[in-house]
C-alpha cells in the first residue's frame, strides 16, 4: 500500500457544540446553521472567509451541502456531503485536511447537526438502507438494537465479559458526563446497582447500554497552520488518520473491524504508539464497540478489552481517559453529530477548550468514528490522532 | 422444508440480502436457489422493544444470528430453547409470513 502524505502544515481549530435538547421543533438546517455561527464568531472571521463546508446530516433531507450554501448565504469553492452517521467526523476531518493542504480551500467548515423528535428516528431507521429494509426491518423493527445486541451476545460468550464489565465503562462516561453542561444525563448519577437493574432492551443490552437520540449539532474548522496562529487560534494538528469501509466481510458476526487492520498505518503515520495517547475518545453507539475499539487500535489484545477496563480508570481523573465529554451514552446522539463528537472533544482536550472536565496535561488524543449499520454491523470505521500546540 | 436465497449463475456465490449483483463478481445473472437453510446459531437475542407499534404487542421475540453453510449470514427468528453456539435450520415461520425461524437442527 501507497504511504499516505503526512498531514503537514493543517491546524484544527474552534471545537464548537450546539446545546443538546432531547427533542426540538427546529431543523436540522437550524442546528447546523448554529454551529456555523459559532465557528465563524468563535474563529473572529467573517463568513465570506469560509469557501470550504462538509456537513453531515440524517435529517436535512431533502437537502444536502449544496442546498445548505444557498440557506447560509455562501459561496464555497469546495463541498463535501457525508451522512455517514458515526464515521462522519473523521471523514470530514480527513477531506477537508486534503483540501486545505492542496489550495482547494483555505478555510473548510465541518459541521454536523440533526434534529430529533418522535418521528425522526424511527423514519430514519425504517429508511436507512436497502438491505436493512429487506432482511432487518421483518424481523420485529428492533432497530440497532436489534443487531448491536446480537453482536453483544456473541462478544460476551466468546470472550467471557459480563454485564458488570460493560457498566464499568457507562458509570465512567456518567462520571465524565457530570462535568459537562451539554451532556443531557449529566445531572444524573449512575451506580452498578442501577445499570445492572435497568429494563431490558435486547438480549444483554438493557436501557443504560443504549444511547439516547437527541438533537444538537458539532463542528470544527480547518485552516493553514500559519492562518490559525495569525488568528491566535489554540490548534491541534494532524499526526495521523486512518479510514475503512466493509473490512472483514468474511467474519460471518462482527467480533473486529476496520481499525484492527488501518492501526499499524495509523501508528507508522504518527510516529507514536499507543503510549502516547493522553485521552481516547471512541464511538460509543454501545459499549462493546467501545471494548473492539480499545482492542483493534491496540490498546489491548482482542479479548482482552473487559480485563482492561477493569484494570483502568477511565474517567477524566483516571488513568486511560475515555470518552471524557461523557460520550453518546451521557451526552446523547444527536444523529451525524454523535460521529463528529469524537474529533469535537479531541480537539476540546489537546488545545485545554473543555466544555466539562479537562485531562490534565493532555496533549495527544486519539477519536476514532464507526458508522453506518446497513445490515448486520457498521461498515465505516475511521481514527484520527490529534496533538495539541499551545 | 427449504428457504430460498439467491445464487450468482456465473461463479456461484450465495448473497443476502438479495444483491443488484454478485458482490463477489459483479454478475447480474443472479437468481434464486433453494437450499436447507442448515447453519450454526452464531448468537442470540431476546427483543423487548420494537419501533413498529404493531410490533408491541407480540414482543418479547427471539432473535438470532445463523451462519448458514452456503457462506450467507441471517438474522432471523428463533425458536425458544435454543443456546448457542448450535446447528440449526431456517424455516419460513408458520405464524408471519415472509419470514424465517431457526430450529434445532435433527443430528
Amino acid at each position: 500500500m501507497t504511504r499516505p502524505h503526512a498531514y503537514d502544515g493543517v491546524a484544527v481549530v474552534c471545537p464548537t457544540t450546539v446545546t443538546y435538547e432531547k427533542t426540538s421543533t427546529r431543523s436540522a438546517h437550524w442546528f447546523l446553521a448554529r454551529a456555523l455561527a459559532q465557528l465563524i464568531a468563535a474563529a473572529g472571521i467573517a463568513k465570506e472567509e469560509i469557501d470550504g463546508l462538509a456537513s453531515a446530516s440524517f435529517t436535512l433531507a431533502p437537502d444536502s451541502t449544496i442546498a445548505l450554501t444557498e440557506h447560509f448565504g455562501m459561496a464555497p469553492r469546495w463541498i463535501e456531503w457525508l451522512p455517514f452517521g458515526g464515521v462522519s467526523g473523521v471523514m470530514a476531518l480527513r477531506r477537508a485536511a486534503r483540501a486545505v493542504q492542496m489550495g482547494d480551500a483555505n478555510i473548510v467548515a465541518c459541521i454536523a447537526g440533526d434534529t430529533a423528535n418522535p418521528e425522526t428516528f424511527a423514519g430514519l431507521v425504517n429508511n436507512f438502507s436497502s438491505f436493512s429494509s429487506q432482511a432487518i426491518i421483518p424481523y420485529a423493527s428492533a432497530g440497532p438494537n436489534g443487531c448491536f445486541s446480537l453482536i453483544t451476545q456473541h462478544y460476551m460468550q466468546s470472550f467471557g465479559v459480563t454485564r458488570e464489565d460493560f457498566g464499568r465503562i457507562a458509570l465512567a462516561q456518567r462520571a465524565n458526563a457530570a462535568t459537562n453542561p451539554n451532556a443531557l444525563l449529566g445531572g444524573k448519577s449512575l451506580t452498578m446497582e442501577d445499570y445492572l437493574a435497568a429494563r431490558p432492551v435486547a438480549g444483554p443490552l438493557h436501557l443504560f447500554d443504549c444511547v439516547m437520540p437527541c438533537a444538537g449539532a458539532e463542528g470544527f474548522l480547518v485552516m493553514e497552520v500559519r492562518r490559525a496562529r495569525a488568528l491566535g487560534l489554540p490548534y491541534a494538528t494532524i499526526r495521523g488518520a486512518i479510514e475503512r469501509h466493509n473490512a472483514y466481510r468474511e467474519d460471518p458476526i462482527a467480533v473486529r473491524s476496520g481499525w484492527a487492520m488501518d492501526r499499524d498505518a495509523l501508528y507508522a503515520q504518527s510516529g507514536l504508539d499507543c503510549s502516547a495517547i493522553d485521552c481516547v475518545q471512541t464511538y460509543d453507539d454501545y459499549p462493546v464497540i467501545t471494548m473492539m475499539q480499545l482492542e483493534d487500535l491496540g490498546f489491548c489484545a482482542k479479548g482482552e478489552a473487559a480485563d482492561f477496563v477493569r484494570r483502568h480508570d477511565l474517567t477524566i481523573q483516571g488513568d486511560f481517559p475515555v470518552n471524557t465529554s461523557g460520550g453518546q451514552l451521557g451526552c446523547g446522539q444527536a444523529g451525524c453529530s454523535g460521529g463528529f463528537l469524537t474529533v469535537v472533544e479531541t480537539l476540546r482536550q489537546v488545545t485545554g477548550q473543555p466544555l466539562g472536565g479537562q485531562v490534565r496535561d493532555a496533549r495527544i488524543g486519539l477519536a476514532s468514528g464507526y458508522g453506518m449499520v446497513t445490515y448486520d454491523r457498521c461498515l465505516g470505521t475511521g481514527a484520527v490522532i490529534l496533538e495539541g500546540a499551545r | 422444508m427449504t428457504i430460498s436465497i439467491q445464487r450468482c449463475q456465473s461463479c456461484g456465490t450465495f448473497n443476502y440480502p438479495a444483491h443488484a449483483v454478485c458482490g463477489n463478481c459483479l454478475s447480474d445473472a443472479l437468481a434464486d436457489c433453494a437450499i436447507e437453510g442448515r447453519g450454526v446459531l452464531l448468537a442470540l437475542s431476546t427483543v423487548h422493544h420494537s419501533l413498529d407499534p404493531e410490533w408491541r404487542a407480540h414482543l418479547p421475540v427471539q432473535l438470532a444470528t445463523v451462519d448458514l453453510d452456503c457462506g450467507v449470514q441471517v438474522i432471523c427468528f428463533a425458536e425458544p430453547g435454543l443456546q448457542t453456539p448450535a446447528r440449526v435450520c431456517l424455516a419460513p415461520s408458520q405464524d408471519r409470513p415472509g419470514v424465517w425461524i431457526a430450529r434445532a437442527q435433527d443430528a
